[in-house]
């Protein structure tokens, strides 16, 4: 890829999902200073990485692929991090708060903020897709999973969240 | 109802504003700013190793350890080249930055291991023959007293202590990181 396109690619990467970009390493840093540089780290391997984009897959495939392999090398190089769990812990954990009584959208956010914080991998980078609104298949793609993996864990994210925010389906 | 989630996930602000191109090239770079300052900080304390063993070179007379300060300095010189080697190999993960997370993250558990069980063939185990015949050219430059048996044994424990605990360390971490890889289920 040419200089030009890769300038173009990444502006456009950006343009798309920047914002997302935002969201990710919020979940994967908690560390205001550190945020700042992990997004940095991100946007920097992003246009580098457009060198070698050749389309073989989508630029948002691309995209979330390059965005969570440098937030893992983050957290991997970060001595300090705290227990994890895996989703089906999660589903077996307690309610530390109760949420039923706070319709607080923040105090919410923060919840999911930090339940995705505790999460390992790969269950950390489902949720977080899911919640961009990725289907099974592109998230597979990005993370590497097979698509019936992914909808197992998918099935479990709902049930977390459901039972978390205490959102029930209706009967 | 998850749905209702996403869209509070993708509401959310985020404080941060997007960066100008012509920074991101500047940066590009710069990326392995972190790898570079331990360099320069290894490369700091080898000169000054480097300086206090050829001191000894001309302060001592005994050949044992003028030969033990010489391998010394040599294995720093060796340690030195070491070090540029991987440090201009060790990219930040530009390269494969866009293959399958699962992959990447296989790799990259397998990288940090490898960079662990090797340190001792690259950085410490090349230190142990001039520290050696340093050491044992100083016991018989000493005179015969109760007191060097001490000495010699006080250094060789406080070598082995250093030297076997940071293997024992690294080799630690080392299998940590296989049980891992072992246990990813993918």
């Amino acid at each position: 890829m040419t200089g030009a396109n890769q300038d173009e690619s990444y502006r456009l990467a950006v343009a798309e999902h920047g914002e997302a970009l935002g969201r990710l390493v919020r979940a994967y840093e908690a560390d205001p200073e550190l945020r700042r540089d992990l997004l940095q780290d991100i946007h920097i391997g992003l246009w580098r990485s457009f060198a070698g984009f050749d389309g073989q897959c989508s630029m948002r495939t691309w995209v979330y692929r390059v965005a969570h392999n440098i937030a893992t090398s983050h957290v991997l190089r970060r001595k300090r991090a705290g227990k994890q769990v895996s989703l089906d812990m999660l589903e077996e954990l307690p309610d530390a708060d109760n949420p039923e009584e706070s319709t607080d959208e923040k105090q919410k956010l923060e919840m999911l903020m930090a339940m995705i914080q505790t999460l390992g991998p790969p269950d950390r980078q489902v949720i977080l897709l899911y919640l961009e609104d990725l289907d099974a298949a592109a998230i597979s793609d990005i993370v590497g999973l097979k698509p019936g993996a992914v909808a197992t864990k998918i099935h479990r994210i709902k049930a977390v969240l459901a039972r978390r925010f205490h959102e029930r389906s209706a009967p | 109802m998850s749905d209702d989630i996403k869209a509070l996930w993708q509401k959310q602000e985020t404080e941060y504003a997007p960066m100008p191109l012509e920074e991101i090239r500047n940066k590009a770079g710069k990326f392995h700013s972190t790898i570079r300052w331990r360099n320069i900080r290894e490369y700091a304390a080898m000169a000054f190793l480097v300086c206090v063993f050829g001191f000894y070179i001309w302060l001592f007379p005994a050949p044992l350890m003028r030969l033990g300060s010489a391998l010394i300095i040599a294995a720093m010189f060796f340690v030195g080249w070491q070090l540029h080697k991987r440090g201009t190999t060790d990219k930040l993960p530009a390269d494969d930055s866009g293959s399958a997370w699962t992959d990447y993250y296989r790799r990259e558990l397998a990288r940090q291991r490898d960079a662990l069980q090797s340190i001792w063939k690259w950085y410490l185990g090349p230190m142990v023959p001039g520290l050696v015949v340093f050491l044992v050219g100083a016991s018989l430059k000493m005179p015969p007293a109760a007191q060097k048996q001490a000495w010699i044994a006080g250094t060789v424990a406080l070598c082995i202590a250093v030297f076997g605990g940071a293997w024992a360390l690294n080799a630690w971490t080392a299998r940590r990181l296989q049980r891992k890889i072992d246990g990813l289920g993918w």
